[in-house]
């Protein structure tokens, strides 16, 4: 009797460090892993003269819509013709998104995969995270892209 | 005299048309800014910062969008981005807006490593602060490159989340190309 008590003890020991462990690795993972943009659902889905449209003509309403609540950043689906390739500091493919070229204003999207090949005046559809609206600056003069960061490229 | 009044109107109206096009800007989205909590080794970077130079005044502006930065844990970028730290919703872009001190001495036909000094406003949350930084700008075949280090007391814009936990003073670092 005693002895089924110590290995019942025992056991129970070893489960709940068994438990404890996977909860530890699993809170660890969660938190250090990256969003999945390939997964995620989609907030909203626009073209760049439609996005375009929205900040320029009611800066606040657009602000509204695309960065409320939650502090996290909307997931958004968004087909425009490239303007622009370039590459950031680590080597990130960048592209810029116009509604047309006399716009002072684009979508700024930066891609995670760099096997990717892009020319200009190809119509993408990108999904990735909002990160910041279009915007002009009075007091510096200059006009803000939209920022679109863990881009994806859907159809090309 | 009347053509002669005219002819000189329109070669004034040209030159200065011609000074205006010789101010010349350099804009550039490839600029990065990273800081650094030494009390927790916390580092976020970001990559979509913009700025723009002009070459002949010395003149310097710089945008960060702020849910642009990233950290190792998402947990941590998360907080970062809340109410009580950046409040990233309503305060998307920090901004500096200034000068660099001493442009006469840097010559931008010449390569070379210009020690600078740079003073100007700095906009975090909508709270703009005085502040004067050392850096060096580098010229490389008609390249330009700013390189700053600093270090930013983050109480200075309230933000004392996780006081004690992460440093109060971050280290800051600052790099943008011109081309």
């Amino acid at each position: 009797m005693k002895l089924l008590k110590k290995v019942t003890i025992s056991v129970s020991i070893f489960i709940l460090v068994v438990l404890v462990f996977f909860g530890i690795t699993i809170f660890i993972k969660s938190n250090k892993a990256p969003f999945d943009v390939t997964t995620a659902k989609v907030d909203f889905q626009v073209s760049t003269s439609e996005l375009t449209k929205e900040f320029t003509i009611d800066y606040a309403k657009a602000n509204e819509k695309y960065f409320s609540g939650s502090s996290d950043s909307k997931v958004l689906l968004i087909t425009g013709e490239i303007h622009k390739i370039g590459k950031n500091m680590r080597d990130d493919i960048t592209v810029l998104l116009k509604s047309n070229e006399n716009s002072p204003f684009g979508v700024h999207c930066t891609f995670s995969s760099k096997d990717l090949d892009f020319k200009k005046g190809q119509i993408v559809t990108v999904k990735g995270l909002l990160n910041a609206g279009l915007h002009y600056d009075s007091e510096l003069d200059i006009y803000e892209n939209a920022i679109l960061d863990k881009s994806i490229i859907l159809v090309d | 005299m009347k053509r002669a009044k005219k002819i000189s109107t329109t070669l004034f109206l040209m030159l200065f048309t011609c000074i205006i096009v010789n101010a010349q800007e350099k804009t550039t989205n490839n600029a990065y800014i990273s800081f650094y909590s030494e009390l927790d080794a916390i580092k976020a970077e970001n990559f979509n910062v913009t700025s723009r130079l002009n070459m002949d005044t010395g003149t310097i502006v710089f945008t960060v969008p702020i849910k642009s930065f990233e950290f190792e844990s998402a947990m941590m970028q998360k907080h970062f981005n809340q109410e009580d730290v950046m409040d990233s919703n309503k305060f998307s872009i920090s901004k500096f807006k200034g000068s660099i001190e001493n442009f006469e001495a840097v010559t931008l036909t010449e390569n070379g490593t210009y020690p600078i000094s740079i003073t100007g406003d700095l906009t975090i949350k909508g709270v703009a602060k005085r502040t004067t930084q050392n850096g060096n700008l580098i010229v490389k075949d008609e390249i330009i490159e700013l390189e700053f280090t600093f270090d930013l007391d983050r109480y200075f814009w309230g933000m004392k989340a996780k006081e004690g936990s992460v440093s109060k003073i971050l280290r800051v670092q600052l790099k943008s190309t011109y081309k």
